[in-house]
């Protein structure tokens, strides 16, 4: 038999104590997985008031149907739940406007500055390959883009992202190798959105 | 597992390659990929670039939320409240400020009328005592002799009596008012409650 961990046997109880409508609990889950919903939508819409708005929409929804949860995975579980938000964002025609190329070339007020550990060349390297993937992630079809947030950025197994995404492993696989191919093709033809010293594929 | 149509022309698709990179393939096919990847350099090319993409995409810094989220709990038992239709207040609120209007507005004309035309005192009637009636009539000839009727508007006028107050009136619009206040009071009970609970 599968032995559940400390966090897991924490987040059961939680998750249970949650569906008696403990608020508490559910806080503690919230606090648990704000950052990683709110990364998979601001990745999946591009812009960080959305994102916030998507992620608050998936916790609320999250609490409201708590009831219908059975056990499984609740990282899937709430992960499909911010997809959906997500998927209503755009099909509501809001991301037009944020998601306008222009958007990206802003000074983001939340990029981390160099630790003193860091010298200034490589935090601007960091700097200016981390644009150049949100670059080419922006560019790639929703679905492909998911594939490759939940296995890359998110870490999620074929198995979890194939729950999150509604779609058999076949179709993860097939939408995650076509994102990766898209990303390469993308950073190939962008060579100068890279740094010079990555300046190799 | 076997992807059957994952070669093409004795190289694995890229495809294959990605999940390959990810272990998602089973063993048999494992093997077969590694013995070509060592013989064949473009493959092992797009391997490397497709490793080099995947790892630069999980090195991609986690953005941090501007605010911390919180479900705030919902009142157990939360105080009651009217249970109106959403147009009852308004309704209500028009209603008296339209009777209010209409009653001040009756009220002010007939004051007016009051000064400007005098109605005749009580009792009063068109035809004075000993005078004779006024008819209107078509002017038809009478017989001879007959002294033709009196022309019309000719008789004399009733005198000046000075006007009268009419207590009916008086009462009918401090009723209206009275109904427009406590219409108002009514309306505006629930709007009240609602703030002080």
């Amino acid at each position: 038999m599968e032995r559940l961990g400390e966090a897991g046997v924490d987040e059961a109880l939680l998750i249970a104590r949650s569906q008696q409508g403990d608020t508490d609990a559910f806080n503690r889950l919230v606090a648990q997985y704000h950052r990683q919903v709110f990364n998979l939508a601001y990745r999946m819409l591009g812009d960080r008031a959305a994102a916030e708005d998507a992620t608050q929409e998936t916790f609320l929804s999250a609490f409201q149907k708590l009831g219908s949860f059975r056990a499984g995975n609740f990282r899937a579980w709430l992960l499909r739940i911010a997809v959906n938000a997500c998927r209503d964002y755009l099909r509501s025609g809001h991301h037009r406007k944020t998601l306008s190329l222009e958007g990206l070339a802003e000074e983001d007020p939340t990029t981390p500055f160099p630790s003193n550990d860091e010298a200034p060349e490589d935090y601007a390297l960091r700097r200016e390959l981390r644009d150049a993937i949100a670059q080419g992630l922006k560019t790639l079809p929703p679905d492909q883009r998911l594939a490759i947030l939940l296995v890359d950025v998110q870490g999620l197994s074929y198995e979890e992202a194939a729950q999150v995404m509604g779609v058999p492993m076949g179709t993860v696989k097939s939408r995650l190798s076509r994102a990766r191919l898209a990303m390469r093709s993308y950073l190939l033809a962008h060579k100068e959105l890279l740094p010079a010293s990555l300046r190799f594929l | 597992m076997l992807l059957w149509g994952q070669w093409r022309r004795g190289h694995p698709r890229a495809e294959l390659l990605s999940c390959y990179l990810d272990n998602q393939v089973s063993a048999r096919e494992r093997r077969r990929i590694a013995e070509h990847l060592a013989g064949c350099a473009p493959c092992r090319e797009v391997l490397a670039d497709l490793r080099r993409v995947s790892q630069w995409i999980k090195a991609l810094p986690a953005e941090e939320p501007s605010r911390p989220l919180r479900i705030r709990p919902v009142p157990a038992h939360p105080a009651p409240r009217l249970a109106l239709p959403q147009w009852a207040v308004p309704s209500a609120v028009a209603v008296g400020l339209l009777l209010v209007v209409v009653v001040a507005t009756d009220l002010s004309l007939g004051m007016q009328a009051r000064q400007g035309a005098p109605l005749p005192p009580p009792g009063a009637s068109a035809t004075q005592p000993g005078q004779a009636p006024v008819i209107l009539a078509p002017d038809i000839p009478k017989e001879a002799g007959q002294p033709p009727p009196a022309p019309v508007g000719t008789a004399p006028a009733p005198p000046q009596v000075p006007s009268r107050p009419r207590p009916l009136l008086h009462w009918v619009a401090l009723e209206g008012v009275l109904a427009g206040v406590l219409l108002l009071f009514l309306a505006l009970l629930p709007v009240v409650r609602r703030r002080t609970t």
